[in-house]
């Protein structure tokens, strides 16, 4: 189907584009075609055809045709063709004929006669003259300088051999004429044309006869003889007769083969043989136009043209007399074929079978584009349902926003995380930032501006609430989507509910700030002790001073001076006093702590947990080797992970210069037995200088670059006030571990106060 | 002995205490020598004499704790005051151990420092006789004959004659008449005295 509906516009294109190829700039000239009989005069149609064929198909000239009939059979009287010639001059009075073409001699005559009104110097080309007497007259006449001309064909023998090579047994030969003008003319012919077989064949003139008659005497023919049929235009008894209708029934009535000279006759009850061919005369005179036309004055041109002769049979009456086509002469045309079925639908058939092939293949490839569409359909289906599920079994929740703010995708999991449904996102595309906090919507905002704008964003944290009125974080991370092309097609987004990760943090954080502050409460108690240091000397100084000068004083006169320069000793260390006193900052809420029965073991797994992605541990395997059952200590969970963090912390300065597979942190709880848990931390660091161990735990005692001093100091500080000690050994293997004891609540009766 | 005015020697980083100290120690009579560092006092060689050392325990550098050390380890030391603005125990326990005379906190009570300095002096002046009983002893020492010498040694350990004589291979009375010269030569007056000096003598060995 697809071939046909493709053909079809081809063609059409094709031949639109024919004319417009071949349209060359062709100057116009006008031809006037004067016709002697009507329009339906056979010979006319087909002469007619052949002057418009070969017009056609001329390259110098836009021929326009101008066609004129004189009906010369019907009105033939003087008056009326004087009232025709009047007619023709004023019909083209306002036309330029270029030239004429009159068709039988009688057309010729006409024009001739009113030729000093009517077309005069318009040169004129004499088509199918009917007799050579005609044309010698024509040759000799004055006319002929704008006139030229061909002959009809009269070749009798040209007929008559073909004839008798088909019916070789041919006695006689009957010959039909009517009894008009053009009647007698071709009789003539023929009478001319048998004189040569007088002696051969004896000739039955059936000429001038009534129809009648000759019908009956066409019947009672011999079987040796054969009919010529001249041209019945009138009747013996005067009726007027269509040449070839009369011929219909002649052929009918006659019991032998009817020859004619005309190929107009043909189709009509003739068998066919050499004839004049009219189409050919008529191609013939246009040639002749053309030259004429071109230039070539028509007094040069020889009257009488190449008389184009015509071979062609009729099926039927080769049939009806038993005529084998093996005995025609070679180039014959056979016409009228009645065909067998086949002949006759052949191309109908060879179609047929073509549409039945084609329809097949069409059905075949039908079936097997279904099947392939189906096979695709359910591939795609698969596909489908397989993208489908990778997307909606998403454990975030996903979606596809389209530039036009449309959601093209929504994974179902948005409910979990948001308590709404997909469908209602998809419904309303307003509701995903309904749902984020108010506080966040400008970070939303700003951030969706360059997704938009393909900026690619990367992801932000925001929170929505929920349909249920809680409020969740959410870690969005999205990307622009383009297609092959590169044409925008939304953003792509992925929203992961980290609520449970944030609390976390939140909580690590709390953590954090209170073991700051722990840290700060034990950094300011070191900071009193040492103000209390500070402070103690101009003390120390006034009183060594005053107990000076009262005893100077005792000593009267000689000690004066000596007690002078005490009192203002006492003067200036209490000045000193003062300033430091003044340049105390900040002073401490006094801390109270809080001991609960604790057990070691969470308490160390607790802060182990806290501390995990803390940089500082990165790339340290953190060990633990907890006693199974140990008793629980009285103590304060955040302070003893303090000490923890501390030791953990002093250990991994210990191991900066240590291989990384020997960053490794020991830590191990094990039952003390007179003093309730013993918890170590064992590193594999350097170890620690035996001299300077007394002085680990001293406050502002370092050995590290950077660092107060204080870690230890405060450890202690912690660890001596739960009760218990702590102290610190190298290990026979290198690196050192440090030990504290916590007494176990059961046993001890309390923490002191440190 | 008739002795030499006693010197107080005071090292403290911190000039009020170190100057007031020092004005307090002289209205009361001592003769006082000041320094602002361990280092300072150590480069200064003192000669052995009646005194004591005031040390602070927290300076910058040498710390008093560890001068003290440095001290321990001379012939003769000076007794060793240690005040301190902010003690901890350990760090008192170790001075103590280490042989201080006491360890006082700032801001310290005049009389405590008083005691504390008249302790270390008595001390010293008796570390000072038994040094110089030592040196009058081990002098007598060296009247005796190697055989006189053997049943000293033996003696003072509580053998009784008859042990020694077996121990050294002769008679009880040969044991009797070395011990009436050893007793003649030591200017012992009894056999408790020569005990006695024998446990002196046995102190203060370490000091050759």
């Amino acid at each position: 189907m697809a071939i046909f509906r493709l053909i079809f516009p081809a063609l059409l294109l094709l031949l639109l584009l024919q004319p417009l190829s071949a349209a060359e700039p062709r100057d116009a000239k006008r031809v006037l075609i004067l016709y002697s009989e009507d329009e339906a005069h056979p010979a006319h149609e087909m002469t007619d055809q052949g002057i418009r064929a070969a017009f056609g198909s001329n390259k110098f000239f836009n021929v326009q045709l101008y066609t004129e009939y004189l009906d010369v059979s019907r009105f033939g009287e003087p008056s009326h063709a004087r009232a025709t010639a009047d007619y023709l001059r004023g019909k083209y009075s306002g036309v330029e004929i270029h030239a004429i073409i009159t068709v039988y001699p009688y057309a010729l005559d006409f024009l001739l006669a009113e030729r000093s009104t009517l077309f005069s110097e318009v040169p004129i080309i004499a088509a199918e003259i009917t007799s050579r007497s005609y044309a010698e007259n024509l040759e000799r006449s004055p006319t002929r300088r704008f006139v030229t001309g061909t002959l009809i064909g009269d070749d009798i023998t040209g007929l008559m051999d073909v004839a008798l090579r088909l019916r070789p047994e041919t006695r006689h030969v009957a010959l039909v004429a009517g009894t008009a003008p053009n009647d007698a003319f071709s009789e003539e012919i023929f009478r001319s044309g048998l004189r040569p077989y007088a002696g051969r064949i004896d000739l039955i003139d059936l000429t001038k006869l009534s129809m009648e008659e000759t019908l009956s005497r066409l019947r009672s023919l011999p079987s040796e003889a054969l009919v010529l049929y001249s041209t019945i235009f009138k009747d013996g008894a005067g009726k007027a007769f269509v040449p070839r209708e009369a011929l219909l029934l002649i052929s009918r009535a006659a019991a032998v083969p009817v020859f004619a000279l005309y190929e107009s006759y043909l189709g009509f009850g003739i068998v066919g043989g050499r004839m004049v061919s009219f189409h050919a005369q008529g191609k013939e005179a246009a040639g002749l136009a053309l030259r004429i036309m071109r230039g070539e004055p028509p007094a040069d041109i020889t009257i009488g043209g190449d008389q184009g002769y015509v071979s062609a049979y009729d099926w039927r009456e080769l049939k009806r007399w038993n005529i084998s086509e093996a005995d025609l002469p070679a180039g014959s045309q056979i016409r009228y074929r009645t065909p067998s079925f086949w002949e006759e639908y052949r191309g109908a058939i060879l179609a047929g079978i073509s549409f039945i092939i084609i329809e097949t293949l069409l059905v075949i490839s039908l079936f097997m584009s279904l099947h392939k569409r189906r096979r695709a359909e359910s591939e795609i289906a698969a596909t489908t349902l397989r993208y489908r599920t990778v997307a909606d079994y998403t454990y975030d929740w996903e979606y596809w926003l389209a530039p036009d703010g449309t959601l093209n995708y929504v994974s179902p999991s948005c409910e979990r995380i948001t308590g709404y449904s997909a469908r209602e996102f998809m419904d309303d595309p307003s509701l995903f930032l309904g749902t984020i906090v108010p506080e966040d919507r400008e970070t939303w905002g700003r951030h969706h501006r360059d997704a938009h704008n393909q900026l690619n964003p990367g992801g932000i944290q925001f929170r929505i609430r929920t349909k249920g009125g809680e409020t969740r974080w959410i870690d969005h991370v999205c990307t622009p989507v383009t297609d092959t092309q590169g044409k925008f097609l939304g953003v792509r987004a992925s929203n992961r509910d980290i609520s449970d990760r944030k609390k976390a943090e939140f909580e690590a954080q709390q953590h954090r700030d209170e073991l700051a502050h722990v840290t700060r409460v034990a950094a300011m108690g070191e900071l009193t002790s040492s103000i209390a240091h500070e402070l103690n000397q101009p003390l120390a100084a006034i009183r060594n001073y005053a107990n000076a000068a009262k005893r100077f004083l005792s000593q009267g006169e000689p000690g004066l001076s000596k007690a002078r320069d005490a009192l203002e000793g006492i003067i200036r260390d209490d000045r000193r006093a003062a300033e430091l006193i003044s340049g105390v900052r900040g002073l401490l809420k006094k801390e109270e702590s809080c001991y609960r029965p604790v057990h070691v073991n969470s308490v160390i797994q607790e802060m182990l947990v806290f501390i995990r992605g803390d940089s500082v541990l990165e790339g340290l395997s953190i060990e633990t080797d907890f006693a199974p059952v140990l008793p629980a200590v009285l103590g304060e969970r955040v302070q003893l992970q303090q000490v923890l963090l501390n030791l953990m912390l002093n250990a991994v300065d210990a191991m900066n210069q240590s291989k990384p597979d020997l960053r490794k942190l020991v830590i191990k709880t094990e039952n003390d037995e007179d003093r309730g848990v013993k918890v170590s931390v064992r590193d594999f660091g350097a170890g620690i200088d035996e001299t300077h161990k007394d002085k680990l735990f001293e406050p502002f005692y370092t050995t590290k670059p950077v660092g107060m001093g204080m870690g230890l100091a405060i450890s202690q500080r912690i660890i001596s006030a739960h009760g218990g000690s702590i102290w610190a050994e190298n290990n026979p293997g290198g690196g050192a571990t440090f030990y504290f004891t916590l007494p176990a609540s059961t046993e001890s009766s309390g923490p002191h106060g440190a | 002995m008739t002795e030499r005015k006693p010197t107080i020697f005071i090292v403290d980083d911190d000039p009020s205490v170190r100057e007031s100290t020092e004005l307090m120690l002289k209205s009361v009579g001592f003769n006082v020598k000041t320094f602002v560092s361990a280092q300072d006092f150590l480069n200064a060689r003192f000669q052995e004499g009646p005194g004591c050392v005031v040390l602070d325990v927290r300076m910058p550098g040498m710390s008093g704790l560890e001068l003290q050390e440095k001290l321990v380890s001379v012939k003769t030391p000076l007794p060793v005051i240690f005040i301190t603005g902010h003690g901890t125990v350990p760090m008192s326990v170790r001075a103590m151990k280490a042989g201080a005379v006491d360890f006082l906190q700032k801001p310290f009570e005049e009389q405590d420092l008083l005691d504390a300095i008249q302790r270390a002096i008595s001390q010293q002046r008796e570390r000072k006789s038994k040094r110089d009983e030592a040196d009058e002893l081990r002098k007598r020492l060296k009247a005796l004959t190697p055989r006189e010498y053997e049943v000293f040694s033996l003696l003072v350990t509580g053998m009784a004659n008859k042990e020694v004589a077996y121990e050294l291979g002769t008679s009880e009375r040969t044991v009797k008449a070395h011990r009436a010269r050893v007793m003649e030569k030591m200017s012992a007056r009894s056999f408790a005295d020569l005990v006695r000096f024998a446990e002196t003598l046995k102190t203060h060995s370490t000091d050759h």
